[in-house]
Formats: C-alpha cells, structure tokens, sequence
C-alpha cells in the first residue's frame, strides 16, 4: 500500500539510532554541563568570535519581554491579559468565563487533560510494589520506546488506554511483558469447595504462562518456561491455509526492542491467558539524552522508589538540581 | 445506544487551540512583510504584538504545559514547511521564542524532526539554532507528533471538541475546509477502501474457504463504508458551501467580537483578523510563499552579517526552496506516491529550475556588485548597524581587513558558484557543508505530516460526528417510514 504518512512508515529501530547518531553531537548526548555557550558556540557554529558577543545582547531572550508582561508567572496564568488583540486569548477568556459558570465543565476539563496530576502517590506503592525498578546503565547511545497498553476489548466496549510504559532500545519484550499488569493474571484458578478455609496462593499467571506479542506480522512467544506452549502456531497455520497471510514466529526473550521493526500510532496485540487481548501501540520513539527533566508538573508527587530511581544514582546523589518536600496523609 | 437518556455534561466544548494558527500566521505574516530576516526585526514584531501573553490564562501547570507543546506542534510546521526562506527562519525564531518564554520550570522540550534543514548562513539565524541546543531544547524523535492517535480517536471527545468548538465560527470553518479537502485529494478515500477489502476478505477465509460471506456475528461494520463516507463528505461539501454563503455577511460581526475582547481597535489588527478569516489558510501560506519566492530582490535592503557570503548561500536556497515548493505543492496530489518515484519526477523540473536558478544568480551577482560599489565607496559602512552594536569600532579600525575578508568571501562564492552550474543535486550539496542535512523531498514530506497529523483523525471523527447528526435529524423521516410501511 501507498505510504500516506511519515507516521505510517516502518521505523527500524537500530536503523534510527544509527541514522541519528551521524547528525549529533557529543554534547546532545551527554549534555552540555560545563561548556559555556561561548565555547559550544566557536566549537561548532561558523560565526566570527568577534560577532558572537554582540549576538549574545542582540538575541538574548530579554528582547522578547513586551513591556506590561506580568514578571511573576502565577499572575500571568490566573487570567488572561485585556488588550493583547489576540485570538486565541480571546478564545481563552471565552472559555475561562464558561469555567466559572458551569464547575461540571471545569472537573471534566481537569479529569481529561493529557498531563493529569498523579493519582495519590501511596496508591502507587502499595499496588505495584516494586522495591526499586531496574535501573539500565546508559553508556552508549540509546533510543527510549514509549508503549501505550490497553485494556482488553472484551472487557469493555471502549478503547481505554490502561499502561503506559517507556523502555530501552536494549531491553527485552519479556521485561515490558512481565510488567503488563492485567486482571486476568491474577485469576484465582480451581474449585475450593472441598477447601472453602484453604488460602489460595495459586493465580493464574504462575500457572499459564505462555502469552505473545504479535507486531508487523511476526509473533513473539514467550517460552521461558519449558511448560509455555506456542500459542501462535494454531494462527500461523491457519492463515497459511486460508491464504490470509505469511506469518512467522520468534522467541519473545530473544528480542530486543532495538530488532524491531515497528510503525507508530499502529495498534499490534499481546495475547496471554490464552484469550485476553490488549492492543500495544508505539507512540514514540526517541534519543535518550541527559538532563531530561521528567517531572509533568511543579510540585508533582513521586512514591518513594519512583521518586529515588529518578532523582538519585545508585550511590545515592542527586542526579540534578532539585527540591523535595515531603507529604503526608495519614492523620496520626 | 446505552447512553441515550444520559444527560449531557457540558454543551461547551474545549479546544484550547483556537486561534493560535491565526496569532502565528499573523506574526509570521508581519515578519515576512517587512522583508527582513533578521532577529531583532522578529523580537520587535513579537514585542508589538504581545506574544507573550498568548500563555496568559491557562491556568494550571498541566494546562500550560498541553497548551505549549501544542504551540510547539504549530511553530514546526513553519519551520518544516517548506514554504520559503523566510518562513523558515521565522519559525524559527518563533520556537525560540516560545521556548524561552515558556512558564514552567521542567521545560518542555521541543520534539526535533530527523530531516531538520537548519540552512543556517546567516549568523544570527545560526545563534539562534546552536544556542537552543546548547539549551538542550530538542528531542531526537522519529516521528514529528506523538502516535497516541488511536487513543484520542477512540475517546475522542478532545478531538471532537478540538474541531466543532464554535462549530459556527469562521476559523473552524477554515480549518474543516483544508481538512476535508486534503482528505478528497489524497488517497486516504482509496486507502480506506482497500484496508476495508482486505478486512472483509480475511473476515470471509475465517468463515470457511469456500465462503462467500463472512459470518452474521462478524459485521461489527457496515460494508458499504467507502460509499457512505464519499456520500457524507458530498454532503458536507454541499454544507459548506451554503455556511460560508452565509457566513461571509456574519464574519464581520465575529471580528467585532474578537475586537471587543481585545478592547484594542488599531488597524493593523483589523486587517490581520479580517484577513485571516476571509482568505483560506492554504492562501495566507501560498501569500508567505510568495512573498519569500520574491526575496533576492529585498535582499539588498536589508541588513546582513557578511553580506556576500549570505548571498551567495542565498542562491542555493532559492534552488532549494523553488524545489521544495513545488515538491509541496505536488505533495498534495502525490502523497501516495513512493519516495523512488519522488526522486524521479523532478528530472521532468530540473529545466525550469536551473532556469529559475540561473535567474536568481544573476540578480544576485547584481546587487553583489552594488555591495561591492557601496563597499568602496563607504569605508565605513560595516555589514552590522545594529543600535546595541558593541563592536562597532572594531571594524572601524580596520575596515581595509574587513574588505579582504569581503574579497576572499567573493572569491569563495564565485568558487560555489561553479559547483552550483556543474548541476549536482541540491542534496549533495548540503552535505558538503557539512554539519547541514537537508533533503529537500523529504521536506514536503514533512509537511505533510506536520499538519496532517492530527488532521486525519480529526477527519474521520468529523464525519463521524456529522454522521450522527444526520442520524439524529433523519430519525423521524426514519420512523415516518416505518409507519408508511406498517400502514402499507
């Protein structure tokens, strides 16, 4: 089929690592601490060192300061400004008077933004219970993966977007698919009628392990486990005889994200449990660079080992310039 | 329906974005109206016009923080859009503009294209680029947007609401208008329709091989999908047509509006807002393209750093951007087309491009050689006259040096100048420069993408939406023929 977008086309990931690797620099990489912008500038720019200083004042960012442009920022975002003769400030003003009239219109608003605050953060700690999560050592160049999971269609009727998850070009597929979280995994399988006092430790993620992910007509199965069986092979051969496709079959713990071919925005599929299904989709594929700052939002809540895996090395220093409060709920 | 007798939340629906391709086209429009590419010319048209405050009132950190990368999204299509010279750098600008002028304190960073055709020759342009890198602003992506498409389309109330909020005013009307036509010109329709095939042929080998049908419990869709969505998009068509018919008299009340609210009533507003609502968005960037098409001939009047070396560069980007313009202009036509047959189609150009390229080097050799005059005849008149110039003495003192610099420059450019006739691809040359990876196809292809992106979506919930209005409205004549048949 004719390629109608740049979003459609089949991205290799190694391929994009090594195409941008060509155009940066080390200092994209790793950051620029240290190098003033005078010498990243006579580094790699062509300007004329006699230039470069009168460009510093002339295209410095106080040039853009308008003149009655509130200094303080929570002046400048609690209402919009009168006079600006914009339209999308008008706009705004239309809708920040619509807010005040009607709250149901505000919660709604608030409820669907893309960067929502996070939800209480000892929910977080108390449901995962991770202890501390894996911390890759990021030495060569490296592309961070965002997969979106959803939740499974029979489920519910709608498309809900459940997980979301960032992972390394190095990872395997088994490390993102051991933190899928899902009901069914967690199915208390086998009658107890006999036993109704005996406290199951059984779920049915210890019992049934197989599962795969099926991306760009290749099933990835998952046969760690020397009981896992090959769920795909019914489907491969099915599509063979009825001439619908030529599919094939790899080992899930063999792949890298980094030897996929993927294309963004397509839903693919990860089947476990035999029947469940939930629609993957890669949203977004990047270079991994230093000083990110990753916080959504300003104060923004952390449980306590999300909060140490991203803010600490392992030596247990600050990764960079911060400031952490804590916060308490329990009214002891 | 489950959810008929579920009362309505909110009749009001949000989209943050309106008006903001408006603002920008405006600014851009004034930046490229005053012929200049220089920064302080853009800071000044951002002072007057009180960009800043465009972040005024979006209240919380999460609000302001959507609403930037959105304008981010908006100000790349400048940059990527292939639409001129100008344009370019005034994108540029603008992202540097809205990065440094952004709110909150885990900046947001700028999601950086693969083919960013940073054509930087000019000093101040080349600043800007390097200082926001230094800056750590970009992101090293491999696709323009993030792909959560399926999951805005599936609930998609934002993106509903993104497109008929004030389903009545003007600029929805315009931006529907461009959506719905690059849905009819490209092959999305034919798209569709062979994913449907394939979908319904798969549908009936699950059946049985020998199928004609697929199973009664499998028609989760209606089969004749393709031919609604042509009928509805007719019809939309139809719609349209009488909406802006009548909308033409009710445009100047909406002004009106807007004039209100900003309570500023000067003319240049007027002309901006008006303009922007009675032209298309295609012809206010058709307008900038031309304008930058027409650039060499300003050249001369306005101020550059290293005056030759800018002009000579300024050859090469007239080959470049007549290419991508007309590749752009193609692209909408040929989307569907591989990139193997891109690359073929411009040998049919190349005649009128070595043409246009040939004309553009002898205007430029024109005003080089009036440099050159204005250069003999006033020592002292340097490539820099900026009011905060601080080393203006500097070349003062020596202005004999600064016109060997000049001379050497000139021989340079005469240098380039062959290489430029010995008829290498535009491609090849922008990789001997060096740190410049510029792949003028791949441009409109980005284009495309830059502002289709969403668009599509947004299409298919457009009709869809309009489907449902249809619907609702065609129920009675539904039920009136249901009794006409009971009654039969």
């Amino acid at each position: 089929m004719a390629e109608l977008e740049e979003s459609d086309k089949l991205v290799n990931i190694t391929e994009f690592k090594n195409e941008w690797h060509d155009i940066l620099t080390a200092e994209d990489i790793k950051g620029v601490e240290g190098i003033s912008l005078h010498d990243y500038m006579s580094k790699n720019s062509t300007i004329p060192p006699e230039i470069l200083s009168e460009l510093e004042t002339v295209c410095g960012t106080e040039t853009l300061d308008c003149e009655d442009e509130p200094k303080d920022r929570y002046v400048l975002l609690s209402d919009t400004a009168k006079g600006t003769g914009l339209i999308s400030v008008a706009y705004q003003t239309k809708d920040l008077e619509h807010r005040e009239k009607d709250l149901a219109y505000k919660y709604f608003l608030s409820e669907r933004r893309q960067y929502l605050p996070r939800k209480t953060p000892w929910e977080h700690d108390r449901l995962s219970k991770i202890k501390r999560p894996h911390i890759v050592k990021n030495d060569g160049p490296e592309v961070i993966i965002t997969v979106e999971v959803f939740r499974p269609f029979q489920k519910s009727r709608r498309m809900v977007l459940d997980q979301e998850f960032q992972v390394l070009g190095s990872q395997k597929l088994t490390e993102l698919r051991d933190k899928i979280r899902c009901v069914s995994d967690y199915i208390i399988p086998g009658d107890y009628s006999d036993t109704p006092n005996l406290c199951p430790t059984e779920r049915a993620k210890d019992l049934y392990k197989s599962g795969f992910f099926f991306i760009e007509d290749i099933f990835y199965n998952d046969l760690r486990d020397p009981s896992n069986q090959d769920n795909s092979s019914v489907i491969i051969n099915w599509a063979k005889k009825s001439n619908v496709a030529n599919y094939s079959a790899q080992r899930m713990e063999d792949t890298n994200f980094s030897d996929l071919n993927v294309r963004l925005g397509q839903p693919y599929l990860y089947e476990h449990q035999g029947s469940c299904q939930h629609v993957v989709v890669f949203s977004d594929i990047r270079w991994v660079t230093r000083k990110c700052q990753i916080a959504p939002e300003d104060p923004c809540f952390y449980c306590n080992s999300c909060f140490q895996a991203f803010h600490y090395n392992s030596d247990g220093n600050k990764l960079f310039d911060f400031k952490a409060y804590r916060f308490n709920l329990e009214m002891k | 329906m489950g959810k008929k007798g579920r009362k309505r939340v909110h009749d009001f629906i949000y989209s943050p974005m309106t008006g903001v391709q408006t603002d920008f086209l405006a600014l851009l429009k004034k930046f490229v109206d005053s012929g200049s590419v220089r920064y302080e010319k853009f800071a000044e048209i951002w002072r007057a016009s009180k960009m800043t405050l465009i972040f005024s009132g979006r209240q919380s950190d999460a609000e302001v923080r959507e609403f930037t990368e959105k304008c981010f999204n908006i100000a790349k299509t400048f940059l990527f859009g292939a639409s001129g010279f100008q344009t370019t750098v005034g994108g540029l600008y603008l992202l540097y503009a809205l990065f440094s002028k952004q709110l909150f304190e885990p900046t947001v960073k700028i999601q950086k294209m693969m083919d960013v055709a940073s054509k930087e020759y000019h000093y101040d342009v080349e600043y800007i680029f390097w200082k926001l890198r230094h800056s750590n602003a970009f992101h090293y992506v491999s696709c323009p947007t993030l792909q959560s498409g399926l999951q805005s389309f599936v609930n998609n109330s934002q993106e509903k609401a993104a497109q008929s909020y004030n389903r009545s005013g003007p600029e929805s009307l315009l931006r529907d208008q461009g959506i719905i036509c690059e849905l009819t010109d490209s092959d999305a329709i034919d798209q569709l329709r062979a994913i449907h095939e394939q979908y319904q042929r798969v549908k009936c080998a699950m059946a049985g091989p020998d199928a004609d049908e697929p199973q009664p419990s499998l028609s989760m869709i209606d089969s004749g999908i393709v031919e609604q969505m042509t009928k509805r998009i007719k019809q939309f068509e139809s719609w349209k047509k009488r909406k802006i018919n009548k909308s033409s008299g009710r445009s100047n009340a909406d002004d009106a509006v807007v004039a209100s609210d900003s309570g500023e009533d000067s003319d240049t507003d007027k002309e901006t807002s008006s303009t922007a609502y009675t032209k298309n968005i295609g012809d206010i960037r058709a307008a900038l393209k031309a304008k930058a098409m027409s650039f060499p001939s300003q050249s001369s009047r306005s101020r550059h750093y290293g005056a030759t070396s800018l002009l000579c560069s300024m050859n090469k980007d007239l080959s470049k951007i007549s290419e991508s313009c007309e590749t752009n202009q193609r692209s909408a036509k040929e989307v569907g087309i591989s990139q193997t047959e891109k690359e073929k189609t411009p040998k049919r150009k190349k005649t009128k491009n070595t043409e246009e390229r040939l004309l553009a080097e002898k205007s430029s050799d024109k005003t080089d050689s009036q440099v050159g005059k204005k250069a003999k005849k006033s020592e002292t008149s340097t490539p820099i006259k900026s009011p905060k110039m601080s080393n203006e003495s500097e070349t003062e003192k020596s202005p004999q040096k600064a016109q060997r610099k000049r001379k050497t420059k000139k021989r340079n450019k005469n240098i380039s100048d062959q290489t430029d006739l010995s008829g290498q691809s535009p491609v090849k040359r922008c990789k001997k420069d060096g740190s410049v990876d510029c792949r003028p196809e791949k441009l409109a292809a980005v284009d495309q993408v830059v502002t289709g992106d969403v668009e599509v979506t947004l299409d298919i919930a457009q009709t869809k939406s309009k489907g449902q209005g249809k619907r609702r409205s065609g129920r009675k004549q539904e039920k009136a023929a249901i009794k006409k048949k009971t009654l039969n």
